[in-house]
């Protein structure tokens, strides 16, 4: 159908969109004589944003399907702060951590999802219910995770940075669990796009697609969890990214069908942490204000789409 | 042939389903009617292989609880009301599309995929509205939806449960139009609370009260048994003769009104 067609021109005009984004954030605003130490940080830096930027998309989007909620992502659903908690009791305990940090976000990103889902299944289930479990959950951690850094100050003050998020603290050693981690998020897309159509109808239509709901769900949730944590434990809370990109991608497709909104989400939320860490990392650089984190400029704009969403949704219902 | 036997479907700690053993035609319009709480829902989505059970369930000869969903979402259709949240809400020809997933063999619909639901689509007369979504739709509009939905991919077997709930009077008169066109050339399990539109369409009856089967026959047994039905729902029943076709009336007004 032409409508498709359209669509996937889209998608990859973005992809596009994107290589040129990151050539230019590589190259341009750079003198001839760069130290090459500082083109090498840069490139590292810029490859990372991207690929962070992927997985936080796709799994944004796994999460709004799976759970059938538009307003939820890695973070509002308490999986940021519950890995960056975790991480921050870790690296208070121990020195050694490089490797295994990863692995330890992973442990406190699940438990906190597992934390918020109960509760909300509990208070009802509904969309907003997820919210508010969510908002329960992720401030208990979050509060945790505040009250840890100031121990951690003198341990190690390079973590404070994960508080606010940013790719300040890229590094080399990160890129090959990145790249790993991409891969198998972009992996599972192709299993779980139409699965995760279907659970949009509601279970009990999912088992009538032939697929059995609880399990394509799971993984889909496990997915996102486990990989945005690992994200979490390298460049810390970036918030509202993976809520954004599937309402824009969604926007943008005039479509729900995950078959497409899933890998655009990916690109817009690449494209968009690009965007935000070059002005974090030029523009207030340059106007003399120093590099600010580039989780404060997306949690600035995304904020407001945020409470965008829910005015939205509710104004009709809460009168 | 649908062939049930000895079927327990327990929740938590009550049985919604016991002791059922029934056979249901092929090619005929079954009507599961019963109290609320009778089980009849719960009888479909056992057949569907949404709920685990006791017993067995042969579908053509395919035990359910040993066939993959895979294959039971080729040959029949479940389908019940459906909700969806305002921001995810799916547009009318992408839920058509998701209902015709079981059969299309690419990830994406190949064009013979498309022209199916196309042609489905003007036979429901929801070809109109193929971009709205359904949220935005009638219940009227949403039901013939749900139908088309259910057709999609060809199944040989449509279970409805409550075709006709949130269905005013003039739709229900084109719901049984569309349900007579479909069994021609597919069998109907439906379940209803509105014993007057069962006897309308009804070729085959299960009557359930407290999940287990009371009543089974054809519509003359149906209206020579009119005894089991009204012990059930503890009402009245007469049957009326109206335009030629004998239906059954319940007289809960009547008999209210009658008695004081």
């Amino acid at each position: 159908m032409t409508r498709d067609t359209h669509r996937l021109i889209l998608l990859f005009s973005l992809l596009a969109a994107l290589f040129i984004t990151t050539y230019a954030s590589l190259f341009i605003g750079s003198a001839k004589h760069i130290n090459p130490l500082v083109m090498e940080y840069r490139y590292t830096r810029v490859i990372e944003v991207v690929l962070a930027g992927l997985v936080l998309g796709v799994s944004g989007a796994y999460l709004q399907s799976a759970l059938r909620n538009p307003l939820v992502d890695h973070y509002i659903l308490g999986i940021g702060s519950g890995a960056l908690f975790s991480v921050y009791i870790f690296i208070l305990f121990s020195s050694i951590y490089y490797l295994i940090l990863p692995f330890i976000a992973i442990v406190g990103g699940l438990t906190a999802l597992f934390l918020t889902i109960t509760i909300a299944e509990i208070i009802g289930g509904s969309d907003i219910s997820y919210v508010l479990a969510g908002i329960g959950v992720n401030s208990l951690f979050a509060g945790l995770a505040h009250l840890l850094s100031y121990l951690i100050l003198v341990k190690n003050p390079y973590a404070l940075y994960l508080l606010a998020g940013g790719f300040t603290l890229a590094s080399p050693d990160y890129k090959i669990p990145l790249i790993i981690s991409t891969i198998i998020v972009l992996a599972t897309y192709p299993f779980l796009a139409k699965p995760l159509n279907a659970l949009l109808l509601g279970d009990e239509l999912v088992y009538q697609i032939g697929y059995n709901p609880r399990h394509y769900r799971l993984l889909a949730i496990i997915t996102a969890g486990i990989f945005s944590s690992v994200i979490v434990s390298y460049f810390g809370l970036i918030g509202f990214i993976g809520l954004v990109s599937p309402h824009i991608s969604r926007f943008l497709l005039r479509t729900g069908d995950n078959r497409f909104v899933i890998p655009l989400s990916g690109i817009v939320s690449a494209l968009l942490l690009l965007i935000t860490d070059d002005l974090a990392r030029s523009v207030f650089v340059n106007i003399g204000i120093g590099e600010v984190p580039a989780g404060s400029i997306v949690a600035v704009i995304g904020a407001p789409f945020f409470l965008f969403l829910i005015l939205s949704r509710y104004r009709g219902v809460l009168h | 042939m649908i062939r049930i036997k000895k079927l327990r479907v327990r929740y938590k700690y009550v049985d919604a389903v016991r002791d059922v053993t029934l056979e249901i035609p092929v090619g005929k319009i079954t009507c599961i009617i019963g109290p609320n709480g009778a089980g009849k829902t719960t009888l479909l989505r056992s057949i569907s292989k949404i709920v685990k059970f006791d017993g067995e369930i042969y579908l053509d000869g395919l035990e359910v609880s040993k066939t993959p969903l895979k294959t039971i979402s080729k040959i029949l259709s479940y389908s019940t009301s459906v909700y969806l949240p305002d921001l995810l809400s799916l547009k009318v020809i992408e839920v058509l599309k998701i209902a015709r997933y079981p059969v299309s063999k690419r990830f994406f619909e190949t064009k013979r995929d498309l022209e199916v639901i196309l042609r489905t689509a003007k036979e429901f007369k929801i070809d109109g509205f193929l971009e709205k979504k359904l949220s935005e739709l009638s219940s009227g509009e949403l039901q013939r939806v749900i139908l088309a939905m259910s057709v999609i991919k060809d199944p040989k077997y449509l279970l409805l449960d409550e075709p006709d709930s949130h269905v005013d009077v003039s739709n229900k008169a084109e719901l049984i139009n569309i349900l007579k066109k479909l069994v021609v050339s597919k069998t109907i399990v439906l379940t209803t609370h509105d014993v007057l539109f069962a006897s309308i369409i009804g070729d085959y009856f299960v009557l359930m009260n407290n999940g287990r089967v009371v009543f089974v026959g054809d519509r003359k047994e149906f209206f020579e048994n009119n005894k089991v039905l009204e012990e059930t729902y503890g009402t009245r029943f007469y049957d009326v003769k109206l335009g030629g076709v004998l239906v059954m009336v319940p007289l809960y007004v009547l008999e209210k009104y009658g008695n004081s």
